[in-house]
């Protein structure tokens, strides 16, 4: 490895973050949207 | 939704084993002649391109499919493909200046390339803000898918006169010469067709993910309108 | 159809000119913009005359939005905008007849901003007003075309003003180049100017040929 490790590195772990972090995200919000609706259900039955 | 949690969860199996192959092949792969380890940072970065304009690609095709059919899936496919792309678009800008450093000196060059990136990055924060500006969500819908239309005409145009711009007016800048054209062929090549495979499945996953939050958003909306109703 | 366009279009402007709102607000905001780029950049005579292009273009285009704000404003505080499209008239000459108004107003304002922009930043380039002009002229029809729809579509939304923006310049960038190069070529000896005309008469070109059809799309029930 040459002296753009760090570079480099930078990349893939920016890449993880992002795209790692943007999906994550939006699965906790729909786990949370599915809870939201699920009590809404259970009210009204 | 039974069907759309089948495709995420095949679709995502699919993604993490074409990106633990391709990051494999990138592990392999020998180190650039002129580019040295830097060439690694492409494997992210090209890819990344590519889903950043496939994603208005399709964002596009839901829009006009929205505005002459009127589903309300192509509408959610178009909002859920406008954070889609606006991630993969926040990595091309980043990803690309951080290769720029090393290779060019700088971290910005303002060539044909980036500058079209810059502005559909922008392009991608002004669909998610004017939709939720309105408060009507129909109007809202709309007034988005039409200006996505309106930005895939513009893309180009913005492409070509800043192309012109620079062949004209300025001296060929680094960005522009022959030394910065990348080119990667032999054993650089298989890991960057694989990764843009796996980047491929990635977007795809992404879509289905945000698509299936903005369905239960909106129908946990529905039914609290539908409820405020019932109460008055 | 061309009368109703103009009647649409008059009624803005006279009762614009009548009550002086927009044209004045836009013509102060322009000399507050070059007042901003004066002690921004405090060119000398021979960096105003380089930096002329870009603060003619700069300023008109944030002047643009000023008078963009207000396209559908008396219609939206009295709602007559429903009313108006409910009129035995296409779309398009709706359209038309909101984006000849706000032209007119725009183009009223940059021509008094030119000679203005010249006094302020002593520039001596006279002689090639009527060139300058006229490529100001020819950027601004495909601008306030864009910049009309761009209205219509942020009619009602919150900060709109923000918003439309952030919306119209990004998507103007092959304008402003072409605009600038225009000008800037006018003032130097043997500059090529075609090629940049080229580019704004394509950009007026796709504008004025796809925003009556994104507009009727917009407001379709």
């Amino acid at each position: 490895m040459s002296d753009y490790t760090l570079y480099v590195a930078s990349v893939y772990l920016l890449a993880l973050a992002v795209y790692g972090g943007y999906t994550l995200r939006w699965r906790l919000a729909y786990k949370k949207l599915e809870a939201q609706l699920a009590s809404h259900s259970q009210e009204s039955a | 939704m039974n069907i759309l949690k089948k495709i995420q969860f095949f679709v995502g199996l699919a993604t993490l084993i074409s990106l633990a192959v391709g990051l494999w092949y990138v592990y392999q792969a020998p180190a650039d002649f002129q580019q040295g380890g830097a060439v690694r940072i492409l494997y992210i970065h090209v890819p990344s391109a590519k889903l950043a304009l496939l994603s208005y690609l399709f964002l596009t095709v839901a829009s006009i499919l929205y505005l002459w059919k009127r589903w309300e899936s192509a509408d959610i496919l178009a909002e859920a493909a406008a954070s889609v792309g606006a991630a993969f678009t926040v990595l091309t800008l980043a990803s690309g200046s951080i290769w720029g450093k090393p290779m060019w000196g700088t971290w910005w060059v303002w060539d044909a390339r980036l500058t079209s990136m810059l502005v559909l990055l922008i392009l991608y924060k002004g669909l998610m803000v004017l939709r939720h500006s309105l408060d009507d969500p129909v109007k809202g819908a709309r007034a988005t898918a039409v200006l996505a239309i309106i930005g895939a005409v513009d893309l180009p145009i913005i492409h070509y006169s800043v192309v012109w711009w620079r062949t004209l007016h300025q001296p060929p800048s680094l960005a522009s010469g022959e030394n910065a054209q990348v080119h990667i062929t032999g054993p650089l090549l298989p890991p960057l067709l694989i990764l843009s495979g796996a980047f491929i499945l990635l977007g795809l996953y992404m879509v289905t993910v945000k698509a299936r939050q903005i369905e239960a958003r909106r129908r946990l909306d529905a039914l609290e309108a539908a409820r405020m109703h019932h109460d008055e | 159809m061309l009368k109703a366009i103009y009647r649409i279009a008059w009624k803005d402007v006279a009762g614009d000119l009548r009550r002086r709102a927009t044209l004045s607000s836009m013509l102060f905001f322009a000399i507050s913009v070059l007042v901003v780029f004066q002690a921004a950049f405090e060119p000398d005579r021979k960096e105003a005359l380089r930096l002329l292009p870009g603060l003619l273009w700069a300023t008109s285009l944030f002047t643009t939005l000023v008078g963009l704000g207000r396209v559908f404003q008396a219609e939206e505080e009295d709602g007559a905008f429903e009313g108006l499209l409910l009129a035995s008239v296409p779309r398009g000459v709706i359209f038309f007849g909101k984006w000849l108004g706000n032209l007119l107003l725009t183009l009223l304002v940059e021509f008094l901003i030119l000679p203005l922009t010249m006094v302020l930043f002593n520039v001596d380039a006279w002689q090639q007003i009527p060139m300058i002009l006229a490529i100001l002229t020819l950027g601004t029809l495909g601008l306030t075309g864009l910049g009309t729809l761009l209205a219509a579509m942020t009619r009602g939304a919150r900060s709109r003003e923000t918003l439309l923006a952030l919306l119209l310049l990004p998507l103007t960038a092959p304008l402003l180049i072409s605009g600038v190069q225009a000008v800037a070529a006018t003032l130097v000896e043997d500059g090529a100017i075609s090629p940049w005309l080229k580019l704004l008469v394509i950009f007026d070109l796709v504008y004025l040929a796809i925003t009556p059809w994104a507009f009727g799309w917009l407001v379709e029930e």
